[in-house]
């Protein structure tokens, strides 16, 4: 389980300190998928980097609990899985570095030994990058970038995975299919997740629980349990009737 | 492999036209300064009898020693520039007034503080690249897209693991690009450095032959040290190829 509490991040320009975050309270349980929904410029974007490490917290703390040992969050100690908006693909490595890297860099951290090669293959091929794995990043698709980066977060069994808008980058058609797609691994790892986005749909499609982020440092206005996760094009009314909610406090 | 006969080509062909011009040159001005280009190739074999490759190797290992001064110096300059604020407040301003100051014009105080052998010739060589690696290596840290480093920190890498997976390969095509340029100037100031304090060198070569008024001489000089900044263009070219792959699609 991850748990923050009363987080506050601020970031200074020209002398001036802005508060992105202020007082921020949340918890995600293990192997739940969390969808933080908001507009932009709402601090979302700040939430994850605070997380994957990029970032310094002001005040406030960020645990991990593991059989209730409560230890600070620490990509040093704890697996993170990230996938940006553009997928952050270093473009001097080969698809398979690229892959590797989160286990080559952990490697004296932690415990390789349940990254089996069979379990990475498997990955490879159920995101049908199999044949892609020594081509340059410059050298793929949108669609073939995503799926790299989705496996890239998945072959170190993460045990939080953050991820910033990561289909917003796509044309419609592959953004079905590439949201199906992680959504079938997923369910095979069920890794404790954050995902931000701006749509409504992929929140309702692949989050367990949705939270509505305001404009204004951080705040939470609405948060619901959703129960149309993983459904693709549920057709009642009342999935039109929640996605109105949705909007109006999106407003 | 069609990569290198093509490169040939080209490379043929502006040899040719460069010759037939020297040649048109030299039916038109009817000069001793301009000799007949055949007349200079027939006797092309003087050059391994004045020991020419002696020269060559004096001249490649004071540009060598610059061009490693110069990276050992800027390249963790200019990663220091673009990770650190203090850093760049303080040297950016030395950096900007520094670049277009032409080095050769450093040459007598060079001379007097470090004599007239070997370490004048190289700190000016140094002085003629590093600015431009420094500038080169920190615009191209500055433009390293910040998500790569949210994908490398979120896997706990350290400092230095950031700096070997991310900025050293994020900054070779600049540097290469910007070496090319600079290699091109430490050749052309082979003339100052070597015209003092040396019995060595392609320089030294030309400005012998020069005031001694043995033009075919010179005009063999000419073409050697032309020869020998064509041959690192290649290899930077080469460099390129090898460690940018990715870069090329």
């Amino acid at each position: 389980m991850l748990s923050i509490e009363n987080v506050s991040i601020s970031y200074k320009a020209k002398k001036e300190k802005y508060i992105v975050i202020d007082d921020l309270s949340l918890r995600i349980n293990k192997g739940e998928a969390l969808i933080i929904l908001g507009p932009s410029g709402c601090g979302k974007s700040t939430l994850i980097n605070a997380l994957a490490g990029t970032i310094h917290v002001d005040s406030g703390i960020i645990n991990f609990i593991v059989n209730d040992k409560n230890e600070s969050l620490n990509p040093k100690k704890h697996k993170i899985g990230i996938i940006p908006q553009n997928f952050g693909l270093l473009p001097w490595k080969t698809v398979r570095e690229n892959c590797m890297l989160p286990i080559k860099i952990r490697n004296k951290n932690v415990d390789i030994k349940e990254n089996s090669i069979e379990i990475i293959d498997k990955i490879y091929n159920s995101l049908g990058i199999i044949n892609l794995l020594d081509r340059f990043p410059k050298e793929l698709s949108g669609g073939q970038a995503q799926r790299v980066a989705i496996a890239r977060a998945f072959i170190q069994k993460p045990d939080l995975l953050l991820m910033d808008e990561p289909f917003s980058a796509l044309d419609e058609i592959t953004r079905e299919e590439a949201r199906e797609l992680f959504l079938k691994i997923w369910k095979l790892n069920q890794t404790s997740t954050i995902l931000v986005t701006h749509s409504i749909e992929e929140a309702l499609y692949l989050g367990n629980r949705i939270i509505v982020m305001g404009k204004h440092m951080g705040e939470f206005k609405y948060e619901m349990e959703n129960s149309y996760f993983g459904k693709m094009h549920p057709d009642d009314s009342n999935y039109y009737h929640i996605k109105k909610i949705l909007r109006e406090k999106l407003m | 492999m069609s990569k290198v006969i093509n490169q040939l080509k080209i490379f043929i062909q502006g040899f040719l036209i460069l010759n037939l011009i020297w040649f048109l040159g030299y039916l038109i001005m009817d000069t001793t300064v301009i000799p007949n280009p055949l007349e200079v190739y027939k006797n092309f074999h003087k050059a391994l009898e004045n020991n020419i490759f002696k020269h060559i190797s004096y001249s490649l290992y004071r540009i060598g020693m610059g061009l490693f001064l110069s990276l050992l110096v800027g390249i963790p300059t200019g990663i220091l520039m673009a990770y650190s604020k203090k850093a760049n407040k303080l040297l950016f301003p030395l950096v900007y007034f520094a670049y277009p100051i032409p080095k050769t014009a450093l040459l007598p105080i060079a001379m007097l503080l470090l004599g007239m052998r070997e370490k004048s010739k190289i700190i000016i060589m140094f002085l003629v690249i590093v600015f431009q690696v420094i500038v080169a290596v920190r615009d191209s840290v500055n433009s390293i897209d910040n998500t790569m480093y949210q994908v490398i920190k979120s896997t706990g890498a350290s400092k230095m693991q950031i700096i070997y997976h991310i900025t050293l390969p994020a900054i070779m095509p600049q540097l290469l690009t910007s070496l090319r340029v600079s290699l091109g100037a430490a050749v052309s100031i082979l003339f100052f450095v070597e015209g003092y304090g040396t019995k060595f060198g392609v320089g030294y070569y030309i400005l012998d032959a020069w005031s001694r008024i043995n033009y075919i001489d010179m005009y063999i000089g000419i073409i050697v040290i032309s020869i020998v900044g064509f041959a690192l263009f290649v290899l930077i070219d080469y460099i390129q190829d090898k460690l940018c792959k990715w870069n090329k699609v």
